[in-house]
């Protein structure tokens, strides 16, 4: 199944997934450039993939260390650059609210 | 005691310091007072660490008495404002990240301070790496020393001028999808990109995990070696670290070098096809071997690298809610959420197989024409960029134009293989022009070796702007 030739990006979902806020202006200019972006990526469906597979040879083995604790950030260090902080926890804004 | 900074390199700096011919105090004051006289012009710098700088120059002064001989000690340098240091602030180039200060240090830095060397200051970069020119930086673009109309490259502009201009001996940059060499190839200076997984990137902000690689920037190969005996250090904070680079520094060894015909035959500026054939001239009159090779699959190098970077900056940014650290995600530049948004399309459901796997199959195809070629030739020689550093706000505009631009770069960060940028010579205006040699996995030695050679018989990167 080939690139659809009328895939358009629908900005407004992708900020969504994206967790991105974006003005008007911001999600007009993205539609024209992201779809001009895309067709060019178009050219990638032509490419004859045979048998290739995603394995990444620079990976080396895994290495493991043992399970045992060691120093760490204090939590202190951890809060440091919190932007709010309430008893040594982080702040979030509430997800169980008033509907 | 007199010296001229211009002409100093790492190398002659250690020895200089060992002959006592000079103090760490007095080359940090020099550096220092370089910055202080030009960078408010060309903007190099997001933080100057001038009092740390001068502590540690001091206690590097002492250090020499006692005959400390620590590879690094008091060597100035600074570090791409990407890279994690304790208790000094760390933007990544971003507003996003304005008033963050880590609690701990990137382990490359640790590596360098543990060495001797001194900090001078955090260099400007576009915002988490999305940028070929500093353009895209949230604290101001920073100017090429060599043209100020024009711009220094990206993303590690910062740390190339500074470098360039005088303000530290080496830098310690990142490079993604050329991020090191093409700002070194614009402002005359020497940049590495090692084999992926060699060096920690352990503290090192992510923008795209399977591309992201550290590497230094200094002003000769033969500093370039230097720094990489220090930061290619085993790090057990980074579980990817894997490999170690073959060979030592064998001198004279004289190499086949592939030349790719697809690449001189795009629309490079002729003045840099120039200068790359007459620096492969240079090298058959010593004795190297020229055989043209082929590289079929890099004509898509562009499409993947800009699909597998955008997905991973997506996942990687997605760290950035302003609950733990930094500022709210709606302070991302234009830049940053184009790519976050095309990444995030291209890993969504319904498109994941036809975008970001596809161009992780081309990539591996991509990965095969490099083995087969390494099998024929020991490096290859290409350019850097197929443009000279282009004037400020030339190409920022047109998203597609910028990214164009890497042809030539991108492939060595697909490939995951190391690529050593140097300069080849300059434009008929004065602008600089570098040229890249590429090798296969952990051939740095190799690379290091063919250029200090070059190094001997040209003099490009000796020259200095004149600011």
């Amino acid at each position: 199944m080939g690139i659809d030739e009328n895939i358009k990006i629908s900005v407004n979902y992708i900020a969504k997934l994206a967790n991105l806020v974006l003005e008007e202006s911001e999600k007009q200019l993205f539609e024209k450039q992201l779809n001009d972006i895309l067709k060019f990526f178009r050219r990638l469906e032509k490419v004859d993939i045979g048998n290739v597979t995603t394995e990444n040879p620079a990976l080396g083995d895994k290495k493991l260390r043992s399970d045992e604790p060691s120093a760490s950030l204090s939590q202190e260090e951890v809060l440091s650059n919190a932007t709010n902080r309430t008893n040594g926890f982080f702040t979030v804004k509430g997800i169980f609210g008033e509907v | 005691m007199a010296f001229d900074l211009n002409s100093l390199t790492l190398t002659t700096a250690k020895r200089a310091l060992a002959e006592k011919k000079l103090s760490a105090t007095e080359l940090t004051q020099a550096c220092l007072k370089r910055i202080k006289l030009l960078d408010k012009k060309i903007n190099a710098f997001i933080t100057i660490t001038e009092e740390k700088a001068l502590v540690d120059a001091k206690r590097a002064d002492d250090l020499l008495a006692r005959e400390d001989n620590s590879p690094l000690l008091g060597i100035p340098f600074t570090l791409k404002d990407v890279f994690s240091t304790k208790n000094i602030k760390t933007s990544a180039g971003s507003k996003v990240l304005e008033s963050y200060t880590p609690p701990f240090n990137a382990s490359v830095y640790q590596f360098i301070e543990d060495a001797g060397g001194v900090l001078l200051g955090k260099t400007n970069c576009d915002a988490f790496g999305h940028g070929s020119s500093t353009e895209n930086s949230d604290f101001g673009l920073t100017k090429n020393p060599w043209d100020i109309e024009r711009v220094a490259g990206g993303s590690s502009g910062g740390s190339a001028a500074a470098l360039s201009y005088g303000g530290g001996l080496f830098s310690i940059a990142e490079d993604t999808g050329g991020s090191i060499r093409q700002p070194a190839a614009f402002c005359n200076v020497v940049g590495l990109k090692p084999t992926w997984g060699l060096i920690s990137r352990y503290g090192c902000i992510a923008y795209a995990s399977s591309l992201d690689t550290v590497g230094p920037m200094a002003r000769t190969v033969e500093d370039i070696e230097c720094v990489m005996n220090i930061i290619e250090k085993r790090d057990p904070l980074d579980a990817s670290q894997n490999g170690k680079p073959k060979l030592r520094f064998r001198k004279n060894q004289k190499v086949t070098i592939g030349v790719v015909k697809d690449f001189s035959g795009r629309n490079n500026d002729p003045e840099i096809n120039l200068a790359i054939e007459r620096g492969i001239q240079f090298l058959r009159e010593q004795g190297h071997t020229i055989k043209e090779v082929t590289l079929p699959k890099v004509a898509y190098a562009i499409e993947c690298y800009y699909l597998i970077a955008t997905s991973e900056a997506s996942s990687n940014l997605a760290r950035y809610d302003g609950v733990r650290f930094g500022n709210s995600r709606e302070i991302f530049n234009e830049e940053n959420k184009r790519r976050i948004i095309l990444g995030t399309f291209a890993l969504s459901s319904g498109y994941h197989d036809k975008y970001y796997l596809r161009a992780q199959k081309v990539r591996n195809l991509i990965r095969q024409d490099f083995k087969r070629v390494f099998q024929e030739v020991d490096v290859i020689a290409s350019p850097v960029s197929p443009v000279l550093p282009f004037k400020i706000g030339e190409r920022v505009t047109d998203p597609l134009q910028m990214y164009l631009a890497d042809i030539y770069t991108v492939s060595a960060n697909i490939a995951s293989i190391p690529a050593l940028s140097l300069p080849c010579g300059f434009s008929k205006a004065g602008l600089p022009i570098g040229w890249q040699f590429l090798g296969d996995f952990y051939s740095e030695a190799l690379l290091i070796n063919l250029g200090f050679q070059y190094q001997e018989i040209t003099d490009w990167h000796r020259k200095k702007p004149t600011l």
